[in-house]
């Protein structure tokens, strides 16, 4: 068997120089997002990408079925959608809440957006602080409360240890003001006041007592905090990480460093949604909801807890214990 | 200019040489690490400032990866089909035609501290060879520095084989020679030369009439392996100016290496045999034959220097102005993949095996460039072609799976918010991944030919279809062990020459054999 030839190693090399040369400009078109049009010509699309923690869910744009998400790969990519329009998405999943959004496209450009879509139905866990004899929360302990423990002063000492926990939760400071260090970088010439970083960006902000704001939560790149009732957020970090729902545009895409919710009540209070830097958990006189930060379009509202006269607390490991009348409950999504 | 009898001919790196010589034979040392790593900074630049074009590149670069991938595989298929045929020829037959009575085959088998046992199959392939012993002379060419024990088995050797064949010498290279690094190039130029007074002057041979076979100590002939050689050998019109290059195959151990060793030696069999199938690309690589004038004429190995095996190449080709080639024989020979008595010794064990080939490659380069600046008698299209292959060579070794596997993020992490908004930015990952599952496919045809290539398994294997299966799946390491042992090792070795920090001694790959209970 002789080696291979020259004339067929030429061939094949020409060969594959002229797939190289008609794939080519064929994928690098497909990858800038190029569509052959009818008319004859390529038309620059745009996309979309959207985030979500949900799996199995389907992507409808408007109102057509796209696809599924799966397991895996659960954040989904739409491409060659026309640009300089907007669009209506929507993602469903049975027994949850459907997220709907307005999201304009722009050529060339990916827009992003994140679904939110908790269940309709939160199971709920309530924390009761005794047990009965079959070892199942109780209010009453088993001996009654003549022989429990109690303290100095009288008081009755649940045995259970996340009753326990829970009242110091709620009782406790409010944790969703987190600190950060004060860092002295100048020191004012007209007073002799010392004047931290922190302080002159909070004068930028307008606020010339930050003690004075209402359910602060600082971040390094977010201050938040509610305002004649209403939620206020501010970028603060650098202008290269601001996330997507700041902005607005295609490729000169405008960034706008505050973003406020007018909500029809009153908040209470509010939080940041577990594991979400985009979701508000908001605590107003009908319950507990899951409000969208991203204010494209309208936002995404999801009751967490319906109810009067709450309160909610989130543990450290993110779970949410919303407090009802005297009782505490865990949330369980 | 007389290329053989410059100061410049058996030079290593550019300490060896002095003024304007060392200053350009060390800029030329810079080559291969300054274009690997300018193709680094370069890709690190362009994602940065220009994350467009650096995922174009990339898009590109993937692409002509995968037409590449193809063409190679249809010269790997081609060469399986051709290697096969060749293993089942009889070219004792074939040999018929010709008057070969007057060759001589001097095998020269250096080796340093391995067992009995990896001498003695190397030795026994010889005895069952089919080709006439009575013109095979086989030297044990030992080192004094092995120590006795060493000197022993040649020995016993010796007194074991001496009269199968027409003459078995046993050489004793002697230790701190100067001039002479410590390695196979020093012991098996000794050999040669002592053989050419024992054997080739005493019984009065021409020089041309002598083909030597320099194996390494493990190389396991098949019974007709002289037989393909000698047939080649008459076949060639100008046979002394020819290497004759054989398909190592890293058998010998296979049942009892770890998956991560039989893939990574499995891929050095095959960029062979795909070498085979591209002559023009090829230079002498582990064991192989040529002819004792040729070897004569330059003075036998380099003694100073680490990769003597693709050396001697280089040095045959500018000795005779450019006149001499390599012709691929496709036919194989059996060598050890890397075992050591832990997994980890073994992974090490590779590492140093790979960074000593890449060390080969790397430093030829700077030698072959040099030479082709002072020389005037090989045409321009000569050393350009040369240049290239070579060139391009090392630097695909030590780059493109990195590029294709790692920097294709790059425009993505460091092209900034602009870039990361795009459609080619969402798209880069996603073709990325899918040239590259295409391309893949040809590892199917990698497992395929691997399998086709196992001996027969030993009875003390008793799953013989989990093994296979495992030896199937084994390809699925390749993302891995082309970074980890082909890569990485070829930027150290290179990255070491650009900095001068030149191997003085060669690592001698250790030949380890499980012990098995013959119950």
């Amino acid at each position: 068997m002789t080696p291979l030839n020259k004339w067929k190693r030429r061939i094949l090399f020409f060969a594959l120089v002229i797939v190289f040369i008609i794939l080519a400009p064929w994928v690098l078109l497909n990858s800038f997002g190029y569509r052959w049009e009818d008319t004859f010509s390529f038309t620059e699309t745009g996309g979309v990408y959207l985030h979500t923690e949900v799996t199995n869910g389907s992507l409808f744009i408007n109102g057509k079925y796209i696809k599924d998400n799966r397991t895996i790969i659960r954040n989904i990519l739409v491409q060659k959608l026309k640009p300089n329009n907007t669009y209506s998405f929507e993602f469903r999943k049975g027994g949850h809440h459907t997220w709907k959004k307005q999201l304009p496209i722009y050529p060339g450009i990916v827009t992003e957006g994140h679904v939110l879509a908790i269940p309709n139905i939160i199971e709920t866990t309530e924390i009761f602080p005794f047990f009965d004899q079959e070892g199942k929360g109780s209010n009453i302990p088993i001996t009654g409360f003549t022989q429990v423990s109690k303290t100095k002063d009288g008081r009755i000492i649940p045995e259970n240890e996340d009753y326990i926990n829970m009242v110091t939760l709620f009782e406790g400071e409010n944790p969703y003001e987190i600190k950060v260090p004060e860092v002295v970088v100048s020191v004012s010439s007209i007073s002799d006041e010392v004047r931290t970083e922190e302080d002159l960006m909070y004068e930028e902000l307008g606020v010339l007592d930050k003690d004075s704001l209402n359910n602060l939560i600082e971040s390094t790149d977010e201050l938040m905090w509610i305002e004649k009732g209403d939620i206020v957020v501010y970028w603060i970090g650098s202008e290269e990480s601001i996330p997507y729902y700041y902005c607005e545009g295609g490729v000169n895409k405008i960034c706008n460093d505050e973003i406020s919710l007018d909500w029809v009540n009153e908040i209470k209070s509010f939080a940041l949604f577990p594991k979400r830097g985009d979701v508000w958990l908001v605590l107003s006189d009908d319950g507990l909801f899951a409000v969208e930060v991203d204010p494209r379009s309208e936002r995404n509202v999801q009751p967490v807890y319906v109810g009067n006269n709450i309160d909610f607390r989130i543990d450290t490991s993110g779970t949410i214990f919303v407090k009802d009348k005297g009782s505490f409950f865990e949330l369980d999504f | 200019m007389d290329y053989r009898n410059s100061p410049y001919f058996h030079v290593a790196h550019a300490r060896d040489l002095t003024g304007k010589d060392k200053t350009l034979y060390r800029l030329l040392e810079l080559v291969p690490g300054g274009l690997i790593w300018g193709t680094f900074l370069l890709i690190i630049l362009l994602s940065w400032f220009l994350p467009v074009w650096a995922a174009i590149f990339i898009i590109i670069f993937d692409l002509y990866w995968l037409l590449k991938t193809i063409s190679l595989s249809y010269h790997h298929y081609y060469n399986w089909r051709r290697m096969k045929h060749n293993v089942s020829t009889d070219w004792e037959k074939k040999l018929e035609s010709f008057k070969y009575e007057h060759l001589y085959h001097l095998i020269l088998l250096p080796f340093y501290k391995e067992s009995e046992e990896v001498v003695e199959e190397t030795v026994l392939s010889l005895v069952n060879s089919k080709y006439r012993k009575d013109r095979m002379v086989v030297v044990l060419a030992s080192e004094e520095r092995a120590g006795q024990e060493a000197q022993d088995i040649a020995n016993r050797m010796k007194e074991k084989y001496k009269d199968q064949f027409a003459d078995f010498l046993v050489t004793v290279h002697p230790k701190d020679l100067e001039g002479e690094i410590k390695g196979k190039g020093p012991n098996i130029t000794y050999a040669a030369e002592q053989s050419r007074i024992e054997f080739i002057d005493t019984n009065n041979l021409k020089y041309e009439d002598v083909i030597v076979s320099a194996f390494d100590i493990d190389t396991v002939v098949g019974d007709q392996y002289f037989a393909c050689l000698t047939w080649h050998f008459m076949r060639e019109e100008d046979p002394i100016n020819v290497s004759y290059q054989p398909v190592p195959l890293y058998n010998n151990n296979v049942w009892d290496t770890p998956a991560l060793s039989r893939v990574a030696a499995m891929t050095a069999t095959f960029w062979q045999m795909i070498q085979q199938e591209r002559p023009e690309k090829l230079v002498t690589f582990s064991s192989h034959s040529l002819s004792f004038r040729s070897l004569y004429d330059v003075g036998y190995w380099q003694k100073n220097m680490i990769s003597d095996d693709s050396r001697i190449f280089w040095n045959i080709y500018f000795a005779k102005k450019g006149n001499y080639k390599v012709v691929p024989i496709s036919y194989p020979v059996s060598m050890d993949a890397n075992l050591a008595e832990t997994k980890m010794q073994t992974l090490k064990n590779i590492y140093r095996q790979h960074l000593r080939w890449m060390w080969g490659a790397a430093e030829n380069i700077p030698y072959m460039l040099f030479a082709f600046i002072k020389m005037k008698e090989i045409p321009f299209r000569e050393k350009v072609r040369h240049t290239i292959i070579q060139v391009e060579g090392a630097w695909s070794m030590a780059t493109n799976p990195i590029m294709i596997l790692v920097l294709g993020w790059l425009p993505i992490i460091l092209g900034g918010y602009a870039f990361r908004d795009t459609v080619l930015s969402y798209n880069l990952p996603n073709i990325t991944r899918d040239i590259m599952t295409i391309t893949t496919m040809g590892l199917v045809l990698s497992a395929i030919i691997a399998s086709s290539l196992l001996p027969k398994a030993p009875d003390r294997i008793k799953n013989i279809r989990k093994v296979k299966t495992i030896m199937t799946l084994q390809w699925l390491l390749v993302p891995f062990t082309i970074i980890i042992f082909g890569s990485i090792p070829a930027i150290h070795a290179m990255t070491k020459l650009m900095f001068g920090r030149y191997m003085g001694e060669f690592w001698v790959t250790p030949k380890h054999r499980k012990k098995h209970d013959s119950a």
